[in-house]
């Protein structure tokens, strides 16, 4: 089946490939230039800046544009629109499942072999870029806030791959056409990615309370909690507990020096407060959601194997 | 190469099996196939004319039955008859010149060609049948 | 010896709509078979039942004494399926294709299916979507032979084909037969080629099955009975009625078996195959068979 495999869905395998070996292409340069010492004056942090050569400007011009960080957020969705969602159903809408399913392999293996292979091949290309991300990210120094790039990192990318993938298939077979199937993948991974991302990621775990009395904290340069995920904005509380106003209370320490400021909203049992999610607990939280999308990849991928074997018609 | 080549007509009403006897009686009759010659194999003959291999057999089956042809193993379907070597001139002069009396006949009696020719068919399938019965 | 399809009171439905029903027919083995009946009668379904691609709904169908469902590798290996219109992978050269055989079928005649291609003339290049549908059907047909089946189903394999292209596909599936003993169940409309081609018959109309049996058993068993002018109730003693015409001055009763004495002013003739099948297909009810006893496996 593998040679089978191959045959029926090269084309989609070479655009996978091609894709892939642009953003590591884009990603290598990167994090080769980094690397490398000697940076323009006026770089805004020493940590991580690029040279000004060919390399170090081709390397700027990749970090200026993007591009390869939202190639990494949609590629999931991508793989499981364009690979997934046609692998069964562009058989069922050509009828050519009357011819493979009449050969001398069952429906079980058909699947199956098909599904392994796909996975094992995008879920490693998908390992790979995110490995890199993690990398380039590394490699920024001090500014380096993995949170910002949360999507884009391993093992996330191969998770979310993954469940795209299954999605697509499960849709494909079930709606029997590619171009309604991949709709359907599309907007289900994007919904369920989205959902995720902006209701769920941020409980995994209870935020932390950053509490202060300084109000340069307000700035949000918390040296003491660096490469943190500040979940809202800062707000002040009273000694109960209570939000007030933060007009009335910046109002009330207005004239004041930083140093009286500090001491001032000591006395008044003033705090300035911010939720947050520690640094260290940044690949907690990637295996947390990465356990969740695997989860739901295998059950469409139960779903997807039981509606082919059995349903199909 | 086989060698001799059957053809089979769908509208004459004749069943196939018998149109396959017939075809190799003439050939027998008209000296193209002679004692000791190889019939083509049924799977030749399925494959020239799109029969039935069942169809094949059965009227070479009926052949030997009849005695003309003797079927051996492996090797093939051998034609045994000693008919003699075909008088086909002489016969054909004679039939021919009894057909044009006929003809005229059936002329000078207002008989139109059509109706000519299905009494000579039926008469043709009855003969035929009986024969081979 | 064992019947390569039998079944006894499948039924299939579709939502609310039955497109089979109470199906029961055993064909003997050895035989090229004929499926024939008006479209939506439930050929493509019965085929597809037999061929495992779908689930009866209610009675059962059995290949070489087996349920598709139950011994799936079992019957995959010994049956061969030609959809209807050939489905193939369009951007597949016909080597691909035939490698497509090779790889998912275990007793493939990689040499005996190259050799059959050649001897069409089919190049080995080409791609499936360029070839003329003769080339395509008899690759088709190729593909269905290369893993030696015991069994061959093909859904209207020639009914898209100019009548050259008929032939061909004819003369390579009677050769193919001739050399394996295969048997076969094709649907067709073509009544012509059934006559050449097919020893065994199946008739079936909305759904039902109205005759199965030998051919030349049917033929010898139908007469069409001219006379004058006979009232509805009217029957020949012995015979079973299967359509009854009535013009002013004149009846004929296509029957089935023999009548002893034909009474005066009749006259008795024998039905050409087309008719025959085409004098079921106007009267639906007519026709009714026993049920076989299924053989068990």
């Amino acid at each position: 089946m593998i040679w089978v495999t191959w045959r029926q869905h090269r084309l989609e395998g070479a655009w996978s490939l091609l894709l892939v070996a642009a953003i590591v292409l884009c990603l290598g340069i990167v994090i080769y230039e980094a690397g490398h010492p000697g940076c323009p004056a006026g770089a805004r942090n020493a940590d991580f800046c690029l040279p000004n050569n060919a390399g170090g400007l081709l390397a700027q011009q990749i970090m200026r544009f993007n591009l390869v960080q939202y190639g990494l957020v949609v590629l999931p969705a991508l793989a499981g629109a364009f690979v997934g969602a046609p692998l069964v159903a562009r058989e069922i809408e050509n009828s050519t499942l009357r011819l493979a399913w009449t050969q001398g392999v069952t429906r079980t293996r058909w699947i199956i072999a098909k599904l392994s292979l796909l996975f094992i091949l995008l879920m490693c290309a998908a390992a790979l870029v995110g490995i890199l991300e993690v990398i380039l990210i590394n490699s920024m120094g001090s500014q380096a806030n993995h949170w910002n790039w949360f999507d884009q990192q391993a093992p996330l990318t191969v998770a979310a791959t993954a469940f795209a993938l299954a999605l697509g298939v499960a849709s494909g077979a079930v709606i029997g056409r590619s171009i309604p199937a991949m709709a359907a993948t599309l907007i289900g991974v994007v919904a369920t990615r989205f959902s995720l991302a902006v209701f769920a990621r941020a409980h995994y775990m209870s935020p932390v309370l950053f509490t202060s009395h300084d109000p340069n904290s307000l700035n949000g340069t918390l040296g003491a909690t660096p490469a943190a995920w500040w979940l809202d904005e800062p707000s002040f509380r009273d000694a109960s507990g209570q939000t007030i106003n933060q007009i009335d209370a910046l109002s009330q320490i207005a004239n004041l020096s930083p140093a009286d400021a500090i001491t001032y909203l000591r006395d008044h049992g003033i705090s300035i407060v911010q939720y947050y999610q520690p640094a260290d607990r940044f690949w907690t939280f990637q295996s947390i959601e990465s356990g969740i999308l695997l989860v739901l990849t295998a059950a469409l991928l139960g779903f997807a194997v039981y509606w082919v074997t059995r349903r199909v018609t | 190469m086989a060698l001799v080549e059957f053809h089979l007509d769908p509208t004459s009403g004749v069943s196939y099996y018998v149109q396959l006897i017939q075809q190799v009686q003439q050939a027998l009759l008209f000296g193209i196939l002679k004692s000791g010659d190889r019939l083509p194999t049924v799977k030749e003959v399925s494959a020239q004319v799109a029969l039935n291999p069942n169809t094949v057999l059965r009227a070479y089956r009926e052949l030997e039955n009849d005695g003309l042809v003797l079927s051996r193993p492996g090797l093939g379907t051998f034609v045994t008859a000693t008919i003699p070597p075909a008088v086909a001139p002489a016969n054909y002069r004679l039939l021919r010149a009894d057909l044009e009396r006929w003809i005229r006949k059936a002329r000078a009696r207002d008989i139109d060609d059509s109706q000519l020719a299905a009494l000579f068919a039926h008469v043709l399938r009855e003969n035929a049948e009986e024969v081979v019965a | 010896m064992i019947s390569p399809v039998q079944a006894t009171g499948l039924g299939k439905r579709y939502g609310r709509t039955w497109a089979l029903q109470d199906y029961s027919i055993r064909v003997p083995a050895g035989r090229i078979a004929a499926l024939v009946g008006p479209n939506g009668a439930g050929k493509t379904t019965f085929l597809h039942l037999a061929a495992g691609l779908l689930r009866p709904t209610v009675g059962e169908v059995r290949v070489f004494g087996r349920s598709p469902q139950e011994h799936p590798l079992l019957l995959l290996d010994r049956v061969g399926f030609v959809a209807q219109d050939t489905p193939m992978y369009g951007d597949f050269s016909v080597a691909d294709m035939v490698r497509f055989g090779r790889e998912l079928n275990s007793h493939w005649d990689q040499e005996a299916v190259e050799t059959r291609l050649q001897r069409l003339n089919i190049p080995f290049d080409r791609k499936i979507g360029r070839l003329s549908g003769g080339q395509r059907s008899q690759v088709a047909l190729t593909m269905a032979l290369g893993k030696r089946p015991e069994l061959l189903l093909l859904d209207e394999p020639v009914a898209r084909l100019d009548p050259l292209a008929r032939r061909e596909f004819m003369q390579g599936l009677t050769e193919a037969v001739a050399e394996n003993g295969t048997s076969v169940l094709l649907s067709s409309h073509l009544v012509a080629d059934l006559e050449r081609v097919c020893d065994y018959l199946v008739i079936i109309n909305g759904g039902r099955v109205q005759v199965a049996g030998d051919i030349d058993e049917l033929l010898a068993a139908h007469r069409l009975l001219v006379g004058p002018r006979t009232h509805e109730g009217d029957r020949p003693p012995g015979v079973e009625v299967v359509r009854a015409q009535h013009a002013e001055r004149q009846s004929s009763l296509w029957v089935r078996g023999k009548v002893s004495t034909l009474p005066n002013g009749w006259r008795e003739e024998p039905v050409p195959l087309e008719e025959l099948v085409i004098a079921y297909l106007s009267v639906p009810a007519a026709g009714t068979l026993p049920k076989p006893q299924l053989e068990v496996a």
